[in-house]
């Protein structure tokens, strides 16, 4: 049975922060992979052509070395044997797993903010920080969308909890309180 | 009925107040996976097995697999509305059905929710649907007789209140009739029965239904289904649900009979959500665990002991067999579990032997020891009767000259297989079943046309009620056959005014 995206993308991931961890690195390895990740976002046919069969192995590693030359030693390592090991379709997903773990690791937290208009800087700032107090973080990256079908409120997702404080829910949970009485 | 303005406004501003402070924070997940009944989502770290969950569109799921990245949810009705994305909430409780008298007399569908158009169910209680079965300590042997009112099964393969007894045969060989038969004989006999059916067609139902109106059995049965049409998740929790819904019964001292309509649908059910689950697939596809689904099921029958309240589950599941194997996977399974089965033949059926009870495939394990004293002591040889009768009557069909003793056999034999004989909808009292055993096995019916059988037995009925209703109330007060001198005499006085009808006579 062939192992899926994030059983792969955990294992070479936690083997990388490991690595990274090991040698003070963590910031550094982060920042080099994100730009990584742009670069396989932006073109998306990247990983695709790279795993493929459509160039032949010459041209592959060309095209792999404009990705490593400008990289350090480490991060050119693990591209290279990602290649090697026929792994660059997972390449996103183990970043995102490295980009995980770095949060967990520095207590950073992220939230996706929802809200009926666009939040002021300092709305922003002040729910960051409740937000933070709550769940006993040192930082929380809030993205931020606006949904005008919550009426008013916030929700905040994040790390598979919903903390929802919209005024759509409220009226929600009277309509069905109603119809019970 | 009027509405006060006043009143509605206060209980809103009641409301409304407390939902200022209230903040809802959920464990959410999300769907990556919809159809055919199931879901899969990602996220729900924290999920618990059997847990349920809601969908965005107010939907109920329940958790069925627990893997490394995802879970694997069984939707709970329409899963239309779910889309790839959507969030899915826990919510923290297991899946449960209301219980309670006020189920009684009605008809609902798996989840506990009324179907039959008869307003809400009043009731706070409820049980979980997945329970364990009482221990070996809490229970105790079966002792009581439960009458189902058909002679073939009262007398031959008898059931003790608490027991499991397998009804299996081909389709349309009267199991469900034998079922409804049963229900209607508790008619007064202080029994609630539950009537779950799983994958019958809803016309079927209704007329099951209307049936137990009719007979006034509705007054103390509840009536669970899961129809065809339903998601397949449904048909698999009916039998659990109503099981929950009798274990209340049973906890508070009382005696329940529930018929399970069928398990083969049920087993169906639970295939297709486990292939659709990618469980891996066992023996005709069914999963692994398809034979711990009917154990755990069936072993919730039970006979409580004294210090419990002596209450008593009776289970009646029903399996359906194609074309007579039940060697198949899910008869043996079943067989195996219940403590005796009632084998429906269809040929019998076809040659209007009905109810079509196969007696020498049909066992009870354990309701001899229920069987009332009056009925052991006229049913003992009926059984042995049978079997030689079976055997000679192939043998004779050779058309040789046959023996007087053999000739006596052959015609016991044929009066016996018409005393079994019984219409549907038509229960018989333990104390007449006793009487017309007693009559057969005493030869009274040996010189009565085999055509003259059944209005004899009414006849007899008749005059016994009218002339010796002693009798009768000997038999339900003590339990045991009352003077041979004194039935005998009764029985001879009516030979004397029977009249055998001119067909038969000649």
């Amino acid at each position: 049975m062939s192992l899926d995206n994030l059983t792969i993308a955990n294992r070479y991931s936690k083997a990388l922060f490991e690595l990274a961890a090991e040698k003070d690195q963590t910031e550094a390895f982060l920042t080099e992979l994100k730009q990584l990740r742009q670069v396989f976002i932006d073109n998306p046919q990247l990983a695709e052509v790279l795993a493929g069969s459509l160039l032949t192995v010459d041209q592959k590693q060309t095209t792999l070395r404009t990705l490593t030359d400008q990289a350090s030693e480490y991060i050119k390592n693990f591209i290279q044997m990602l290649y090697d090991y026929g792994r660059m379709r997972n390449l996103v997903a183990i970043i995102d797993a490295f980009e995980q773990r770095y949060d967990d690791a520095q207590q950073i937290v992220h939230a996706e903010v929802t809200s009926a208009v666009k939040l002021s800087d300092e709305q922003a700032k002040a729910i960051a920080a409740a937000f933070a107090k709550r769940v006993g973080a040192k930082q929380v990256q809030l993205t931020q969308k606006v949904d005008p079908e919550i009426i008013g409120g916030v929700i905040v997702k994040s790390n598979n909890q919903t903390f929802d404080g919209s005024v759509a829910l409220q009226l929600m949970n009277l309509k069905r309180a109603l119809i019970n009485n | 009925m009027s509405i006060k303005s006043e009143e509605i406004s206060a209980l809103i501003k009641q409301q409304l107040e407390s939902y200022q402070t209230e903040l809802s924070v959920a464990e959410t997940g999300t769907v990556t996976y919809v159809g055919d009944g199931i879901a899969r989502a990602h996220g729900l770290d924290n999920a618990l097995q059997g847990e349920l969950l809601e969908f965005n569109n107010g939907v109920y799921g329940m958790v069925q697999n627990l893997e490394s990245n995802d879970v694997g949810i069984v939707v709970l009705g329409d899963f239309d509305g779910i889309r790839e994305g959507d969030t899915v909430k826990r919510t923290g409780r297991i899946m449960e059905v209301p219980v309670g008298e006020a189920m009684i007399g009605r008809v609902v569908n798996a989840l506990g929710q009324p179907i039959d158009g008869l307003g809400e169910i009043k009731t706070t209680n409820t049980r979980p649907i997945e329970h364990k079965a009482p221990g070996i300590m809490e229970r105790q042997s079966v002792d009581e007789p439960l009458q189902t009112g058909i002679k073939a099964i009262d007398a031959l393969v008898p059931i003790g209140r608490g027991q499991r007894e397998l009804i299996i045969g081909d389709r349309k060989t009267g199991k469900t009739s034998v079922a409804i038969d049963a229900i209607l004989n508790q008619k007064d006999q202080d029994m609630i029965c539950i009537y779950v059916a799983i994958g019958q067609k809803d016309s079927t139902v209704r007329a099951q239904v209307e049936a137990l109106k009719k007979f006034g059995a509705m007054d103390y049965t509840i009536v669970v289904t899961a129809g065809p049409s339903e998601p397949a998740p449904l048909l698999y929790l009916a039998p659990y649900a109503g099981a929950a819904m009798g274990e209340e019964f049973m906890a508070n001292g009382k005696h329940v009979l529930i018929i399970y309509d069928d398990l083969s649908k049920q087993a169906t059910a639970y295939r297709e959500l486990s292939l659709i689950l990618r469980r891996p697939p066992g023996r005709e596809a069914y999963p692994g665990d398809v034979f711990y689904l009917h154990s755990r099921l069936l072993e919730r029958a039970a006979k409580l002991n004294d210090k419990l309240g002596g209450g008593s589950m009776t289970a009646l599941p029903i399996i359906e067999t194609q074309a007579g194997d039940i060697s198949a996977y899910i008869p043996t399974n079943v067989i195996s579990i219940t403590d005796g089965q009632i084998f429906l033949d269809s040929d019998s059926f076809y040659s209007g032997v009905r109810p079509a009870i196969d007696a020498g495939a049909s066992v009870s394990r354990v309701g001899g020891d229920a069987q009332i004293k009056a009925m052991k002591s006229v049913a003992g040889t009926l059984r042995l009767d049978l079997a030689s009768y079976r055997e000679l009557e192939s043998f004779s069909q050779f058309g040789s000259d046959l023996d007087a003793a053999t000739q006596a056999k052959l015609n016991r034999g044929q009066r016996t297989v018409e005393v079994l004989k019984q219409p549907v909808h038509s229960p018989l009292k333990v104390e007449e079943q006793v009487m017309i055993l007693y009559a057969l096995t005493k030869g009274y019916l040996d010189k009565v046309a085999v055509d003259d059988i059944a209005r004899y037995q009414t006849e007899m009925f008749d005059f016994i009620h009218s002339s010796h209703q002693d009798l009768f109330d000997t038999i339900v007060s003590t339990k045991k056959l009352p003077d041979t001198d004194q039935v005998n005499a009764a029985l001879d006085e009516f030979a004397k005014q029977f009249q055998p009808t001119a067909a038969a006579a000649k």
